[in-house]
């Protein structure tokens, strides 16, 4: 698996707090409990603590699923494979 | 406003009084925590449109052993599930740990809170204790729990992380 995609499921996992065995891939914001307005916040500083990067506002309330994340966190030059 | 908030099925349902709250009783309590150095009580309004929607705490606090216990709740159901929560926690524990220097905050909620126990724990609290069947409503016995947070934890804490890059420190 890609360096950057790994390391954003990590962050999906430890943000949200879910099991290792939790498929990240298909999340949706407010589709599972862990994934509320707490668990966003949560999310957001993972997100940010491993890319080294401080998301805008207007990214951080679009970022409404895993698929979402990705194609946002290009726009901070973090790159996933194919 | 606030003891309409307090008084509402909605507010008191979180809480461990659940006792209506008089116009003497509130009276009572703004004249001994206006007075009380170890008490501080707040308005929390949204800044958008400065319209009043909760009210937070920090009271008991110690001078010695610089711990106190926190609080807060939305009285305004409408505002409830977005981040207003989680903005006016962290701004009461950077007042707690920062400008009170204190080393510890505590506070309870009752067990069946998920949201507070989400909310806790995002900001570095820790179950210290449950004390179990503490208190009688609805007919049953209800457990409350104990939690609590080092400065340490909660510097550490996603929810710090989160708004200490957003929210300017005093002088920036």
């Amino acid at each position: 698996m890609d360096e950057n995609e790994e390391a954003l499921q990590r962050a999906f996992r430890i943000g949200l707090a879910l099991p290792q065995d939790v498929a990240v891939e298909q999340l949706v914001y407010n589709e599972i409990v862990e994934w509320d307005s707490i668990g966003h916040m949560q999310l957001v500083a993972e997100i940010e603590d491993a890319f080294d990067i401080m998301l805008d506002t207007d990214d951080i309330i679009d970022m409404s699923s895993y698929q979402k994340t990705k194609q946002i966190l290009k726009k901070y030059d973090v790159d996933f494979g194919a | 406003m606030i003891r309409a908030w307090r008084n509402a099925p909605e507010v008191a349902s979180f809480h461990a009084e659940r006792d209506t709250i008089s116009a003497e009783k509130q009276k009572r309590w703004f004249a001994k925590v206006s007075e009380a150095s170890s008490h501080f009580v707040w308005v929390i309004c949204c800044a958008k449109d400065h319209r009043p929607i909760g009210v937070a705490h920090i009271k008991d606090i110690h001078p010695t052993h610089r711990r106190g216990e926190v609080g807060l709740y939305l009285g305004d159901v409408a505002r409830r599930g977005g981040p207003f929560g989680g903005d006016a926690f962290f701004l009461i524990l950077e007042f707690a740990f920062r400008s009170l220097g204190l080393h510890k905050v505590y506070g309870h909620y009752l067990h069946e809170n998920a949201v507070a126990r989400r909310l806790n724990a995002s900001f570095g609290f820790v179950e210290e204790g449950l004390f179990r069947e503490e208190l009688f409503y609805d007919d049953a016995f209800h457990d409350y729990v104990r939690v609590g947070v080092l400065e340490q934890e909660f510097t550490q804490s996603a929810g710090a992380r989160f708004y200490s890059r957003r929210i300017p420190k005093e002088g920036e």
